[in-house]
């Protein structure tokens, strides 16, 4: 097909498809979601699972052959702990003890959606041995099983952060565009306001206001809101900016003529036009409600243990001698780094396709 | 008299210079063409858009009414006003190509202004859409709706603006040069629709132009616009055959 059988949409989403890196960051990502979605079935222990005896655990070695070197179907070994002069924790693997990996095993029990219950996990050893693929924390749990479930919060947060602020940033920006005069006047100067303090102090400023007894659900939604309450003013002042030129144009007096009302051609007229500049916009803030949490949880006012966050799975590694001792507890970190970096790159990617300002020669 | 303009006079916000229109007097009867001519910037579209309210930024009206059907339009607060447009006055822009946005069907904007002033079904309100295309001259009227303004001819854009234009039912149609960006074949046929609308709906418009020959073939009077003023209006065979104003006779010796 030559490209002027194309819709713009298609064009577009073919220039974004010949982009390598943007690619590979989607499916990265697409990755990353779909572990926190199935969270229940791919990690093999609840959250909550924790043996103390495997304290700061180094990752299990999955063996395919025993000591006398047969081949054998992927087992691990059991764990023993000692302390060595420095009284620090020394674990070797029990010869003795020997658990055959298992795929489609009954696990720690799990509600999808609150409605049925389930056991079935994806992987999993008899119950006596464990198997940590990526380590264990503090408190003998599992570090990926609570990546994977620290995704869903981490993850989700700045999908639902985004579409908070960008709800109120292109409503603001799009009533102060399109009405002008002291309108404009009026939403500008509150939004100077929102951008006047630095975003960190404000975070913790509104943090301090929710209630401390909040249970998980209630904190994490009271990030969001605070996440979305910081976002939403550096939008709204771009998107009054395109507004002021849109409302120029002659469909938006046609429109009037025609007798719909003002919010309508704001919504139906005028914002729709911003939309590469605000899909672009989208992908680029994300990452920083993402991080926003993390910071917030890390020092321990966001997610509150036992729900994991990548942010609270990092605040374990505040400590030079966990990072020493258990270097693994800083994967989470990686996780952050990876989800960030492929949301950086898939909307820089954006850009290109969409701005046509700065498109390649 | 449906429309009546009384000493409009319409100035630039805070500013004491001369007034963009000034105590402009006219009317229009049910079922009459008028033709507001004049050279460009002499207020003709000022003139008409005063009424809907939709001014320029900066524009005000300093006196004067706006009489539909009895009502002073100026003295209709805006949220009442939204009722009247598209519904008893619809406008039908020069450049149909932005008139419509870009980013809706054809169809998608006929429904808009349906849904605005009817509400009614979705099924109901295609059928409606569909039968308006049809009343236009189109008669692939299942692809225009399906269509984005970018993808027609401005022959078939200038109909489908016109069947929006109708889909309020409105009594009063203002034309602001709606001839001016299509050829002269398609002129012809457009003029043809006017004049039939008219004889069908009893339709009264407002005729904004400065061709002399569409007001010739269309309007029944006609009001000659120079920068602001009325120099002189009456019946179009009066005033064309017999223009009595320096500026009318120039006007037409321009116009060829």
């Amino acid at each position: 097909m030559k490209d002027y059988h194309k819709s713009e949409f298609q064009i577009a989403l073919g220039s974004f498809l010949r982009n390598r890196a943007a690619v590979v960051c989607l499916w990265v990502l697409g990755l990353l979601y779909a572990g926190a979605i199935f969270a229940d079935f791919l990690a093999p222990y609840s959250y909550q699972n924790e043996d103390r005896d495997y304290s700061y655990c180094e990752p299990t070695r999955v063996h395919v052959r025993d000591e006398e070197g047969r081949w054998q179907r992927p087992f691990v070994y059991g764990m023993t702990v000692s302390f060595d002069q420095y009284h620090k924790r020394v674990y070797q693997e029990d010869r003795a003890r020997k658990y055959p990996v298992e795929f489609f095993v009954q696990g720690d029990e799990y509600r999808p959606l609150g409605l049925l219950s389930s056991k079935l996990r994806l992987f999993g050893v008899a119950p006596e041995g464990r198997i940590h693929v990526l380590g264990a924390d503090s408190r003998g749990r599992d570090l990926f099983s609570r990546i994977l479930y620290g995704g869903r919060i981490s993850l989700s947060i700045g999908l639902l952060g985004v579409a908070i602020s960008f709800s109120i940033g292109l409503l603001v920006g799009g009533i102060a565009g399109y009405y002008g005069g002291r309108v404009d006047n009026i939403l500008m100067r509150v939004c100077e306001m929102f951008m006047m303090v630095p975003g960190f102090y404000l975070l913790l400023a509104l943090r301090s206001v929710v209630p401390a007894n909040f249970n998980s659900m209630q904190v994490y939604i009271s990030i969001v809101v605070i996440l979305s309450f910081i976002g939403w003013a550096g939008l709204a002042r771009i998107i009054r900016g395109m507004c002021l030129s849109l409302r120029e144009r002659e469909f938006v007096l046609a429109a009037k003529s025609m007798g719909v009302s003002d919010l309508g051609i704001i919504v139906k007229h005028v914002l729709p036009h911003t939309i590469s500049y605000s899909i672009i916009a989208v992908m680029l803030s994300i990452p920083g409600y993402i991080l926003a949490e993390s910071a917030l949880s890390l020092i321990g006012l966001g997610i509150q243990d036992p729900y994991a966050s990548w942010g609270n799975l990092l605040s374990e590694a505040m400590g030079i001698l966990q990072i020493q001792f258990a270097p693994w507890i800083l994967i989470p970190g990686l996780f952050i780094l990876v989800t960030v970096m492929c949301f950086n790159v898939i909307g820089d990617c954006l850009r290109d396709v969409l701005d046509p300002k700065i498109k390649k020669l | 008299m449906i429309y009546q303009v009384e000493n409009l006079t319409v100035r630039v916000n805070d500013n004491g210079g001369k007034p963009l229109v000034n105590n402009v007097s006219f009317s229009i009867g049910s079922g009459e063409i008028v033709a507001l001519v004049g050279a460009s910037g002499s207020g003709k579209t000022t003139t008409a858009l005063a009424g809907l309210g939709l001014l320029a930024d900066g524009l005000i009206v300093a006196s004067g009414r706006v009489l539909f059907e009895g009502d002073d339009l100026l003295k209709i607060p805006p949220v009442q006003l939204r009722r009247f447009r598209g519904r008893r006055i619809a406008v039908v822009f020069q450049e149909p190509l932005y008139a419509f946005d870009p980013l809706f069907t054809i169809g998608a904007q006929i429904d808009e202004v349906l849904e605005v002033h009817f509400g009614a079904h979705a099924a109901e309100r295609k059928d409606k859409a569909l039968a308006l295309l049809k009343r236009c001259g189109i008669e692939e009227a299942e692809r225009v709706y399906r269509s984005y303004p970018h993808q027609l001819s401005g022959g078939l854009r200038q109909r489908a603006m016109i069947a929006q234009a109708l889909a309020g039912e409105p009594k009063l149609i203002i034309a602001d040069e709606p001839t001016s960006s299509i050829d002269v074949t398609l002129q012809a046929k457009v003029l043809e629709l006017f004049q039939q609308l008219r004889k069908e709906l009893n339709l009264s418009i407002l005729l904004i132009t400065h061709d002399l020959g569409l007001v010739r073939h269309l309007a029944d009077r006609v009001v000659v616009l120079r920068q602001g003023e009325i120099v002189e209006q009456g019946r179009v065979g009066h005033v064309l055959t017999a223009p009595r104003h320096v500026y009318t006779q120039q006007l037409m010796a321009a116009g060829g």
